[in-house]
């Protein structure tokens, strides 16, 4: 398969997701000042369509046109993480000098901090399946394995963690053991 | 200034002293009935009244009928405000369940008991205005929501009854919750929380009491989870829910708000609020209904309030917190004919969380100790006249890990101060009277800086007096 440049490899996937992801969220956040009610909901729903897509499954994307662009895979990992990367520091934001260093660098475990990581890690793992099923079926490339180490590890802790933070209740679960570790560590 | 067992030693000398006063109290008690109510059949209950304290979760000041809302129902809360007193100006001086409800329990502001987030653990020392009944001879209960850090289960000096909630961190769900009854854990299959908790309420105001009682009933409802029962599922399907203009169904999951739980759309969510408030207003009725067929509803304080109010949309927020009107305003009415004159009476007067452990003592003719920061509303009671406080001081400590910044406030009658941790956000003030819906920002105006100047002196002076 062709291996683009930088730009169409890296740059371009990672930009397209980040880009849409920063857009949607300052039109959903405008919407608020739509005075007529029906028009105000439409914007903040087609634009949370689009702010959702980008923070969720944005690495399904990221990492499908960074893989036929001829990226390789720790390439396509830069790529598929930087959205949630970018999401984290955007969240992150609002904590600095709210609490101590410590507790700060503590809510990296948070599953609403670091889960975008995990989600993005199983989004790329299944398009790595669909991309590799296409590789080898339509660009009849013999060489391509559907399922490599690298691959399956990333689906893998991808869904095993995603599974995890959803648990019996998803966030409230996972939330309850971060708040037993911290009470534990900062009390 | 926290209320420990040292201080209480010192406040049980003070209180032989009191003892003469307490007679005293005892006896403008036995003249109350003067004032023009029905006798009581019950011979126990002459100088102590029974007291029922109804404490809700999340329920904001203007979600019943008797405020106008415009389509939910709350007969029975509506009630109780033609009955009793209906304090429109009622507010927490810390918008977050457990300090508030430590508030209610202390008579102290949240610096002083030192519950200031929901992480940080209820001191065992701490005395509660039940702990001061008990001694004075009442019979007490708690049932419902402890929902405070610490053990899981306090040492909560003074209570006879203790069933409580320990499945979920403590917020328990609206279906099925365990319940931990006198430290032994039931399985609730089969239960909505609201129904099941009233039924342990029942139960003990029937119950054969040869001292007057103080039942303390902490409801789980309405906290986010919101559930109604089954029955009221599609109460509200089909009514126009008015939310604000700023408004949207998305608010919960953005902006930080997943951070806070209860990811629903906020239509979804709001209609299930509605729906548990008349859950829980019918529950209240069943309450009053089990007095009245006690014959004792009239020698009972009946006391309706909540820990906090609720975001739902406006200012594009949710969850609670910040120190706009919707999150620390509350419902809060007494019925108590004997100690009411006027009754059905609005009061406009400011009153606080922090009230409601002296007025309650007070009206069981105990004396206020000294650590009790809040002040009795018996006065204003029995008086529609008395004057209230001029200022209060709202503070809100970073709970971790939300990304709230640190809060402090001065609420006036007429306007009011915001600033925030290391400025993370613009300072506010606002015109109260002339922009309730806090929307304007005057703060940079000529006479906003001359104002917010005055409220930034009066801050210190009201922070300086809490921490005393």
């Amino acid at each position: 398969m062709e291996k683009k440049s930088v730009f169409h490899r890296i740059f371009l996937p990672a930009a397209i997701v980040i880009l849409v992801m920063i857009f949607s969220k300052i039109i959903y956040n405008a919407s608020r000042s739509i005075d007529n009610w029906t028009l105000h909901q439409l914007v903040a729903t087609v634009s949370i369509v689009f702010l959702f897509l980008s923070h969720w499954i944005g690495p399904l994307f990221a990492n499908t046109i960074a893989y036929f662009n001829g990226a390789s895979f720790a390439e396509r990992i830069g790529v598929c993480m930087a959205a949630p990367v970018v999401k984290i520091a955007i969240n992150l934001w609002d904590f600095i000098g709210v609490y101590s260093f410590g507790e700060f660098l503590f809510l990296i475990f948070h599953s609403l901090i670091i889960g975008p990581v995990f989600i993005g890690l199983l989004c790329m793992g299944v398009s790595e399946i669909g991309c590799r099923l296409i590789h080898q079926r339509k660009i009849t490339d013999s060489g391509v394995r559907i399922l490599a180490l690298n691959n399956v590890a990333v689906l893998g802790i991808g869904f095993s963690m995603t599974a995890l933070m959803l648990y019996s209740g998803g966030h409230f679960y996972f939330h309850n053991i971060f708040s037993v570790v911290y009470t534990a560590i900062f009390s | 200034m926290q209320n420990t067992k040292t201080d209480k030693k010192k406040n049980q000398i003070n209180r032989r002293e009191m003892l003469k006063k307490v007679g005293g109290a005892a006896l403008a008690g036995m003249m109350l009935p003067m004032m023009g109510n029905a006798a009581s059949n019950n011979p126990q209950t002459t100088s102590k009244p029974n007291i029922v304290f109804i404490l809700s979760d999340d329920h904001r000041w203007d979600a019943m009928s008797c405020m106008g809302h415009p389509f939910i129902k709350t007969p029975n809360m509506d009630r109780i405000a033609r009955e009793g007193v209906h304090f429109e100006n009622a507010f927490v001086t810390t918008s977050l369940c457990s300090p508030s409800r430590a508030s209610f329990l202390t008579g102290q502001y949240a610096n002083s008991h030192g519950v200031k987030n929901n992480l940080t653990p209820w001191d065992e020392s701490s005395v509660t205005f039940m702990e001061l009944l008990k001694e004075q001879g009442y019979d007490t209960a708690f049932i419902g929501k402890w929902h405070m850090p610490g053990k899981a289960l306090p040492n909560l000096r003074g209570v006879d009854h203790f069933v409580t909630i320990t499945h979920e961190g403590g917020q328990g769900v609206y279906f099925d919750c365990p319940l931990v009854v006198d430290g032994v854990k039931q399985e609730r299959k089969g239960k909505y929380i609201t129904e099941d908790l009233t039924d342990f309420a029942l139960d003990y105001i029937d119950r054969e009491h040869d001292n007057p009682f103080c039942l303390y009933l902490s409801h789980k409802a309405v906290h986010f989870g919101f559930l109604p029962p089954k029955e009221l599922n599609d109460l509200y399907s089909d009514v126009d829910l008015k939310l604000p203009k700023e408004a949207d169904y998305w608010i919960p999951y953005t902006n930080h708000h997943a951070f806070f739980g209860g990811l629903v759309p906020m239509n979804i969510s709001y209609r299930n609020y509605c729906e548990a408030v008349v859950a829980m207003d019918q529950q209240m009725g069943r309450v009053l209904d089990k007095l009245e067929e006690k014959n004792i509803l009239d020698d009972t304080v009946f006391v309706y309030i909540s820990d906090n109010g609720h975001f739902f949309g406006e200012h594009g927020l949710y969850d609670k917190r910040l120190a706009y009107e919707e999150s620390i305003r509350i419902p809060f009415m007494v019925r108590y004919p004997k100690g009411i004159k006027n009754p059905g009476r609005k009061e406009s007067n400011m009153v606080l969380n922090v009230d409601i452990a002296p007025t309650l003592l007070d009206l069981a003719g105990v004396s206020k100790p000294d650590y009790m920061q809040g002040e009795s509303l018996a006065p204003m009671l029995q008086d529609g006249n008395t004057k209230g406080r001029d200022s209060w001081l709202y503070e809100y400590f970073p709970d971790y890990p939300m990304p709230t910044p640190g809060i402090e406030s001065v609420r006036t009658q007429n306007y009011k101060y915001i600033q925030y941790q290391k400025d993370k956000r613009p300072k506010e003030l606002f015109d109260l009277r002339n922009d309730p819906r806090e929307k304007q920002n005057i703060i940079n105006t000529e006479a906003g800086k001359k104002l917010a100047a005055e409220l930034k002196t009066e801050l210190a002076r009201l922070k300086k007096e809490t921490r005393s």
